[in-house]
């Protein structure tokens, strides 16, 4: 029964999301809409999620989907951050596993049940995520710690910064500087 | 960049109130002596641009107002140039009326409107009051556009949905008189005029089609016999004439009448229209017929006279008093007619005190013809249709400019046809026969289309060129007996900057382009010089041309008009094709599926004939029982007791007695009896679907041909670069060569044309430059001095093959090989045969050529060549014979997208390699030589590589089958060994997502249809380009392959149900129905983990256990018991044989996938 409740609370939540990034995409209402003055404020909505201990953010909009991890394919050749591709509704897209990219040590097994799909400069790839938490509203004034570096890692992270949401540790995932970034590393 | 409509209207309003000050600025210079007629300059070229820039984003109103000014300030130059202050007035009011309108930023049809009434109010008044001489052009202009027809249409209110569309028909029928009108006054070509009257008449005819039955008598027999006469007209060579012009005009007014106010029209009348009409159409008819009769003698044809004369008399009849024609007083468009009538309707309009009513109804709503000036680059806006055509591609930030460089290659490729049979003769002298004229007649079509589409596109410099080259190539159809070979060289040149400037037309100036157009400046003045001495030669030569001319159907202009294409873009397209493999995609699903249906048919059939087994086991036990009772004395069941008891009379051999038992066991054998019809019927479906999917398959298969030919285009499509490359290169290196090409009609991908392109040309110019031989060498090996390039194009199976052959000296292979020699690529003392030289061609830096120059002999290039064919997936072969000539054979797949592939397994993953990477399919006998593998195929040693190691992947035993794929790499060929080829199929070539660059040796993905992508693999690249070591040290863990699970249960939903979980993980499944089943699986395979049930026929989960623990090679394999027993017992008993972990059905899938996970280690 609570495993239902719980299935249908993510459900809720994920269909919840589509519609934000529905309103966020549509290009006729995207000046009017209350995600755009809350942007002007430099607030941003966000999903959150998790793989392995990390926690993620990534804005909202641009994530381009949410949802459970289809078949993967393999394919030699590619680093190992690189998962594999899977078939999306006939679109093809990477799976990128973020914690390998700066090998990280995720605490506990990864699941990697669910893709958070993110787009930018026209290029999309899925990130793996085990939860998916929830979405909040990032102040991106005040709740990004620009100079901390995540995880402790000394390795530069243009992508990713540290990000404070209710008094607990997130990496703000930025999805164009990530594309950027991970596409030279190939 | 196109941008959005209103972002554009945005930008026209700033620019005009940018515009705005410096009018004014130059409105007080018309006051400074000696800069009056710079500022009418300056103010005519700004007022001309308001005028285009508004016309371009239909602002047609406020275009007409600037177009008024800007023909007032034309007059003035011509004139004085001079602004008095009346006119300086004028010019004020309308500016500021301008600006007040662009200030509001908005458009506003109404204030528009509005502006262009005041304007035209003003300008009447101001014309009042100056002599009409002085401004021939805006008093030409208000009488070409005061057609009273078109007020009479607006003003129509009570017009039926009938009459609109008679209206719209009408419309165009007066734009087309307009259009003929222009062409009467400019002396134009009668085959233009032709062109209009063929349109007229098609309007017509599609006027009689949409009144149909609801046009009253008058009207359908007016309209009839209008289309005999415009028939007839069609076909004479009256057709271009003032009078027949005049004719028309008076007609149509008369029809147009006759559609909007019918009963305005006395009785009687028509029918005295109709006769004329016959009159002249039968007379036309006879001169048609008059075999004399041709445009060279015109002036003195005795019919040709007789028909203008009649026309002139009857003038008369035809116009005749709107008195007669009509019963009562006519309304105010009526009124208009009548000054019509007198045919000046300014002269006596302006005297009247009425003049700003007239002007109310001067310029009609609709009035196109405010733009009908060709030379003006927003001139062509057409019907309201395609306006709204217009509306939708900037509605939709369509790019225009791509559709207008679309529309350009395909006006180019017809030029260039055409052009082809100019220049097969260029070199000499060529009377203009009907072939070239026709050619000429083409090239001049194709330009003007060419010129119209860039005037409506806004590239104002590529359609003035193409109205220079217009009246090239106007000379050269109209006046030019001779084509001479400049003329020729010319035209080519005039061809080649056209192409240049429409691959890039916002260009807005260009050296090439000046030079281009004072060529043909300079050819014109001095060819008009020559031909007024040449008049009556042309008289008397082309008389029979002339002659058949005139007689030639109008082939050309039907086909204009009656093209069955639209034009779709390509990413639509694309689309469309993606979609068609997502079907296919799904038609394999389906049958997938069916072979699972056949499985479980099969297994039902078992089943049956277990069950059937059982009942009649059943059956024969209970009777035997039954009867063993009898014999005894006692009974089977207490049942068949009562039964007995009940019918004691009967002896028990007489009577069957049914007992409940009994009734089971019936009902059991009938049961069976029933699965058994269900199994057949099963079966039969099962049949069915797959004859149906087999129907699927077939027409899928012609549907996926069509739209692969819909993507694909002839050889044709791009012939024309390699003419123009041969003329080129031919002129620069002072070589007559002629270009001959073979298969025109061949088809190919857009994608594989645009990649073989550069290297066909290269091969063209090389050809030319080294191939071929001077003239004087050529006529000294009693050669044609002219020399053949010839590309023959030919299908083979999925493969286009290419032969480029030229009739040169042919490779010096003798030069070659001593170039080798010097570079130390060879050994001098090797004996080298031409096989063995000719591929050294295609080596960085290996140039026969003594000489450098633009066109070649770097020995940069044909490595080029091959890497580009290399990279179609395609390969290339040199052949040469001395004195005889060289012959590149290129051998390009048709398509990339689609192929049929072999699909193999390798590491517990399946992997597709396209056809045309394999040679043959053998099994190989492999040899050891040190640490090298290589077998012989073909008499040749070919090393032998892994796929397992190629792809880094770890694999199971080697299966022993040494089945090697041959694959060509560049010049050698290698043998990949593969442990299983699973099939053959077509695939649909999926690129690897936005993300994925490019992966080594992964050409990209398909998809089967079940979800899962497979990768397709490029063996010559993976061969060729050895691991990359830090990927090779950096594989995804998953490189070990998938997991490999073999499931043991005697229950088919339980062995579905976990095989479905599993193989959702990616995983590999394999079931058995029992112990003993499983054992003979495990004979061919090594699982990575056994999910086994305890209960199950013939061999039991225990049972199954043991036997795996006493086989050193399958003890280790890791165990699940999954079952439905919960006891202590049982648990204890499995534990004590090994198993690894003990589950409970209902199993909780996430438990049990992590637990398996944990035991296989992934």
């Amino acid at each position: 029964m609570l495993e239902n409740e719980n299935r249908k609370t993510i459900e809720e939540f994920i269909q919840n999301i589509d519609l934000k990034i529905a309103e966020v995409k549509d290009p006729f209402h995207s000046r009017s809409t209350s995600v755009s003055q809350e942007a002007e404020a430099d607030k941003r909505r966000c999903v959150l999620f998790s793989h392995g201990s990390i926690k993620f953010v990534v804005p909202l909009n641009e994530v381009a989907e949410i949802c459970p991890l289809p078949p993967m394919t393999f394919l030699p050749n590619l680093p190992s951050w690189v998962q594999g591709v899977v078939s999306l509704r006939g679109e093809v897209i990477s799976v990128v596993d973020i914690t390998q990219y700066y090998g990280w040590e995720m605490g506990r097994a990864a699941t990697g049940k669910w893709m958070v799909v993110i787009w930018g400069d026209d290029k999309k790839t899925a990130i793996y995520a085990d939860k998916i938490i929830g979405s909040a509203i990032i102040d991106f004034e005040q709740d990004i710690e620009r100079d901390a570096q995540v995880q402790l890692e000394k390795k530069t992270m243009h992508f990713i910064q540290s990000c404070r949401v209710e008094n607990e540790q997130y990496c703000l995932l930025l999805p164009s500087e990530l594309l950027r970034e991970s596409r030279m590393n190939l | 960049m196109i941008f959005p409509r209103e972002k554009l209207l945005s930008m026209f309003f700033i620019e005009v109130r940018d515009y705005i000050p410096v009018i004014k600025e130059q409105f007080e210079s018309c006051s400074q002596i000696g800069k009056e007629r710079d500022a009418v300059e300056e103010l005519h070229r700004l007022f001309h641009n308001i005028k285009g820039a508004a016309s371009q984003l239909y602002l047609n109103k406020l275009s007409a107002s600037a177009c008024i000014v800007e023909l007032l300030l034309e007059d003035l130059l011509c004139g004085s140039g001079k602004i008095s202050f009346d006119i300086l007035s004028f010019l004020n009011s309308v500016t500021d009326r301008i600006e007040q309108y662009c200030l509001n930023g908005v458009r506003n049809d109404q204030e528009e409107q509005e502006l262009f009434d005041d304007t035209v109010r003003e300008c009447t008044q101001l014309l009042s009051s100056l002599s009409f001489d002085e401004y021939p052009t805006l008093r030409s202009y208000l009488m070409k556009n005061s057609s009273p027809l078109n007020d009479l249409l607006d003003q129509q209110s009570e017009v039926t949905s009938t009459n609109d569309n008679a209206q719209k028909s009408i419309r165009s029928i007066i734009n087309l008189l307009g259009q003929l009108n222009q062409i009467c006054m400019k002396s134009d070509s009668p085959d233009v005029a032709k062109e209009v009257v063929m349109e007229i008449h098609h309007s017509v005819l599609t006027l009689l089609d949409c009144t149909g039955s609801s046009a009253s008598k008058d009207q359908f027999r007016f309209l009839k016999k209008l289309d005999e006469l415009l028939e007839s007209v069609a076909y004479t060579s009256l057709v271009g004439s003032s009078e027949l012009t005049d004719l028309l005009g008076e007609l149509l007014s008369y029809l147009e009448i006759l559609f909007i106010s019918p009963a305005k029209i006395k009785a009687g009348f028509i029918d005295s229209i109709i006769e004329k009409i016959e009159v002249i159409t039968s007379l036309l008819i006879s001169e048609e017929k008059e075999p004399s009769f041709s445009s060279a003698n015109l002036g003195e044809d005795i019919s040709h006279k007789d028909i203008k004369n009649f026309l002139s008399n009857e003038d008369d009849l035809f116009l005749s008093p709107v008195d007669d024609f009509l019963e009562q007083d006519a309304d105010a468009g009526i009124d208009f007619l009548e000054n019509n009538e007198s045919g000046d309707y300014l002269e006596q309009f302006f005297p009247d005190d009425e003049k700003g009513e007239f002007e109310e109804n001067f310029f009609s709503e609709d009035d196109e013809t405010l733009f009908a000036d060709p030379t003006e680059p927003f001139n062509a806006l057409e019907d309201e249709a395609d306006e709204a055509d217009e509306e939708d591609l900037t509605g939709d930030d369509t790019s225009l400019e791509e559709i207008f460089r679309e529309e350009c290659e395909e006006h180019l490729i017809s030029i260039s046809q055409s052009f082809q049979i100019l220049e097969a003769n260029g070199t000499e002298e060529q009377k203009v026969d009907s072939r070239l004229k026709e050619a000429l007649r083409e090239i001049r079509r194709a330009i003007h289309t060419l010129k119209g589409a860039a005037a409506m596109t806004g590239f104002s410099y590529l359609s003035s060129l193409a109205h220079r080259s217009e009246d090239l190539l106007d000379y050269l159809f109209e006046e030019t007996l001779i084509l001479t070979p400049d003329a020729v060289a010319l035209l080519n040149a005039v061809i080649s900057t056209l192409e240049d400037l429409s691959r890039q037309p916002a260009v807005d100036h260009d050296d090439g382009v000046e030079k281009i157009k004072e060529r043909i400046s300079t050819f014109l003045s001095s060819r008009k010089d020559e031909s007024t001495a040449d008049v009556e030669t042309v008289e008397q030569v082309d008389t029979e041309d002339s002659a058949a001319e005139a007689n030639e159907p109008i082939e050309t202009v039907a086909a204009l008009t009656a093209t069955d294409s639209i034009r779709v873009r390509v990413d639509r397209l694309e689309e469309l094709v993606n979609l068609e493999g997502d079907l296919v995609i799904s038609r394999n699903t389906v049958s997938n599926l069916l072979d699972d249906l056949n499985t479980l048919v099969t297994e039902v059939e078992t089943t049956k004939e277990k069950l059937k087994k059982i009942s009649q086991q059943l059956e024969a036990g209970f009777e035997v029982q039954a009867l063993q009772g009898f014999g005894s004395g006692g009974s089977a069941t207490g049942l068949a007791d009562m039964n007995a008891d009940q019918n004691s009379e009967f002896d028990v051999m007489e009577l069957d007695r049914y007992s409940e038992l009994n009734l089971i066991i019936r009902s059991l054998n009938e049961t069976s009896i029933d699965v058994t019809s269900l199994h057949s019927q099963m079966e039969q479906i099962a049949g069915d679907i797959r004859g149906q999917l087999a129907n699927q398959s077939i027409t899928m298969g012609i549907m996926q041909d069509r739209f692969m030919r819909i993507r694909m285009t002839p050889l044709s499509s791009i012939s024309r670069m390699f003419y123009r490359v041969v003329s080129d290169t031919a002129l620069k290196v002072g070589k007559k060569v002629r270009l001959l090409i073979d298969g025109e009609d061949i088809y190919l991908d857009r994608f594989v044309w645009s990649k073989i392109t550069d290297p066909i040309m290269h091969i063209l110019r090389n050809a030319i430059d080294h191939g071929i031989e001077k003239q004087e060498e050529r006529i000294a090996l009693e050669k044609s001095a002219i020399a053949n390039i010839t590309i023959n194009t030919m299908q083979r199976g999925n493969m286009v093959v290419l032969r480029i052959s030229d009739d040169g000296q042919g490779v010096d292979l003798l030069k070659l090989h001593q170039k080798l020699i010097g570079l130390g690529l060879v050994d001098p003392s090797e004996k080298m045969e031409k096989h063995d030289l000719l591929p050294f061609l295609f080596s960085t830096g290996i140039s026969t050529s003594d000489t450098i120059s633009q066109v070649s002999g770097r020995g940069v290039g044909l490595d080029v060549v091959q890497k580009n064919i290399q990279s179609l997936k395609g390969y290339i072969h040199v052949f040469t014979e001395k004195n005889k000539g060289t012959t590149f054979e290129l051998n390009v797949p048709i398509s990339l997208s689609v192929n049929r592939a072999v699909t193999v397994f390798e590491g517990g993953r399946q992997f597709a390699i396209p056809w045309y990477d394999i040679q043959e399919v053998v099994r190989a006998d492999i040899k050891m030589d040190g640490s090298e593998r290589y077998a012989q195929w073909r008499g040749e040693r070919i090393n032998v590589k892994h796929l397992s190691d190629l792809l880094g992947v770890t694999t199971e035993e080697d299966s022993g089958n040494n089945l090697a794929i041959i694959v060509r790499c560049g010049e050698t060929y290698m043998a990949v060994i593969v442990n299983t080829i699973a099939s053959q199929q077509e695939i649909v070539v999926k690129s690897l997502g936005s993300h994925l660059k490019s992966v080594r040796g992964i050409n990209g993905v398909t998809d089967f249809g079940d979800g899962h992508l497979i990768p397709i693999l490029n063996l010559p690249e993976l061969l060729l380009q050895p691991a990359d070591i830090e990927h090779s040290t950096e594989q995804p863990k998953s490189n070990q392959g998938p997991l490999r699970i073999l499931v043991v249960d005697d229950s088919i939903s339980v062995r579905q149900s976990i095989s479905r979980l599993l193989k959702n993980q990616d995983w590999i499944v394999e079931t058995a129905k029992d112990g003993l089943d499983a054992l003979e699986r495990l004979e061919e395979l090594t699982p990575n983990l056994i999910v086994s049930d305890i209960e199950m026929p013939r061999m039991n989960g225990y049972e199954f256990k043991e036997a795996l623990n006493n086989d050193p090679w399958l003890q280790e394999i890791p165990v699940i018991m999954l079952t439905s027993r919960i006891s202590e017992k049982h648990q204890q008993k499995a534990l004590e044989l090994g198993v690894q972990r003990y589950l409970i059905k209902p199993y909780q899938e996430e438990t049990f996938i992590n637990i398996i996970k944990e035991l296989a280690g992934n």
